[in-house]
């Protein structure tokens, strides 16, 4: 059983987490010229894009926020079919409005979390499923032409799922009542930083 | 012995990310033949997402056997060395790999309960198709090339049972499972992802 001191130390290091996470570089990952090679360079991909960040950790947060299946189903699915997009990326299919995708799936990720929205299994699988194309198809486009790149997308699968564990990490903390508050609290933050993007704020 | 100690510290070296992904059998400068082959599985991508992708799906079911599958590896990769040996430059699609890789991962994320035979089959496909990838290429010296072979073997046993015997010692709890899942999530992905990217070097 743990004691409010190990409770606490627990929150404290959740929120440093999260604050690291969210002082990383604003600058959005969808840079124009290439430049980017090797697996360092894919897993820094999604973590220099704050759009990608808000959202991977959105899906960890609600996977865990939904408890259950959802916990590993979520972060099972998007990487997956983030892959498919990114396929469709690397093909060379264009699909529309993938950066208003990418600013849509925090906001409606976040609002899912904050208004502790809980769908049937497959309509939150299906939600995921749709914004991890555009994730996975703007991290296709950028992908290099070097030797490197399969490294590239080593790293930067290896990232995005990381970032999922940090959100399902938090959204463990549901199981304390202020924990609860604390995981709606971070959707909500999560849902107004998408609309900052969607507006171009951010 | 000296030679074993300062073997090992130059093999890690050679586990730059430089190196990653060298699918043709690039002798790495400072290595011997057989510390060469011993790398070779470390260094090419697709042997380490199916060895990884094999290794979830051998181990995770409780209670923990993962022998007889192991065994059929061993055999199968010792008979693609041998075969690959006998005729140098017979190569495998890397689409028969990724193919193996994603048909073992899919079991492992969607928590199938496959037959016993399903296991073996993966065993010996992932053990055929490794060995005979692992072959060297045409040597000066077949000597050299029984060393590169032999210590492929090595290579490729040394990663299936560790991932085997790391995730057989994870407890019981959901936690395990959920990450085991995702890990072979993250595995679909890449082979995906490197299907694509390998299209596109065709194209």
């Amino acid at each position: 059983m743990s004691t409010p001191s190990l409770s606490h130390r627990r929150a404290t290091r959740a929120w440093v987490g999260i604050g690291l996470l969210l002082s990383c570089s604003i600058a959005s990952a969808h840079t124009e010229s290439g430049g980017a090679g090797g697996f360092s360079s894919g897993f820094l991909h999604p973590l220099t894009g704050l759009d990608h960040v808000a959202a991977m950790v959105a899906v960890g947060l609600w996977g865990a926020f939904l408890g259950s299946r959802a916990t590993w189903l979520l972060p099972v699915i998007f990487p997956m079919v983030m892959a498919v997009g990114g396929a469709l990326g690397v093909a060379g299919v264009h699909i529309p409005g993938v950066e208003t995708g990418i600013a849509l799936s925090a906001i409606a990720l976040g609002l899912m979390v904050a208004f502790s929205v809980r769908p049937p299994l497959w309509v939150a699988g299906v939600l995921v499923g749709i914004f991890a194309i555009f994730h996975g198809h703007a991290h296709g486009t950028e992908l290099p032409e070097s030797a490197n790149a399969l490294a590239f997308a080593i790293g930067f699968v290896i990232s995005t799922g990381l970032l999922h564990l940090c959100g399902i990490a938090f959204g463990l903390l549901v199981k304390y009542p202020w924990g609860k508050t604390a995981v709606r609290a971070a959707g909500g933050v999560i849902a107004i930083m998408g609309a900052c993007f969607l507006t171009g704020v951010l | 012995m000296m030679a074993a100690m300062t073997a090992i510290p130059r093999m890690v070296e050679a586990l730059s990310l430089d190196n990653l992904c060298v699918e043709a059998h690039t002798m790495i400068q400072g290595l011997d033949q057989f510390e060469n082959g011993v790398i070779h599985p470390f260094l090419t991508l697709s042997h380490v997402l199916l060895l990884i992708a094999f290794g979830l799906l051998v181990s995770r079911r409780k209670p923990f056997s993962p022998g007889w599958p192991l065994l059929v590896f061993t055999l199968f990769a010792t008979a693609g060395l041998g075969w690959g040996l006998g005729s140098p430059g017979v190569g495998v699609p890397l689409l028969l790999i990724l193919l193996t890789t994603v048909a073992a991962a899919i079991s492992v994320t969607t928590g199938f309960r496959e037959p016993a035979a399903f296991r073996l089959v993966i065993a010996g496909l992932s053990g055929l198709l490794l060995g005979l990838d692992s072959a060297p290429e045409a040597m000066d010296s077949r000597w050299d090339a029984f060393k590169t072979a032999t210590g492929s073997w090595v290579g490729l046993l040394v990663i299936v049972v560790c991932v085997t015997a790391y995730t057989g010692m994870l407890p019981d709890r959901k936690w395990a499972s959920f990450g085991v899942r995702i890990i072979a999530s993250w595995i679909i992905a890449i082979s995906v992802m490197v299907l694509a990217l390998s299209f596109r070097r065709v194209s």
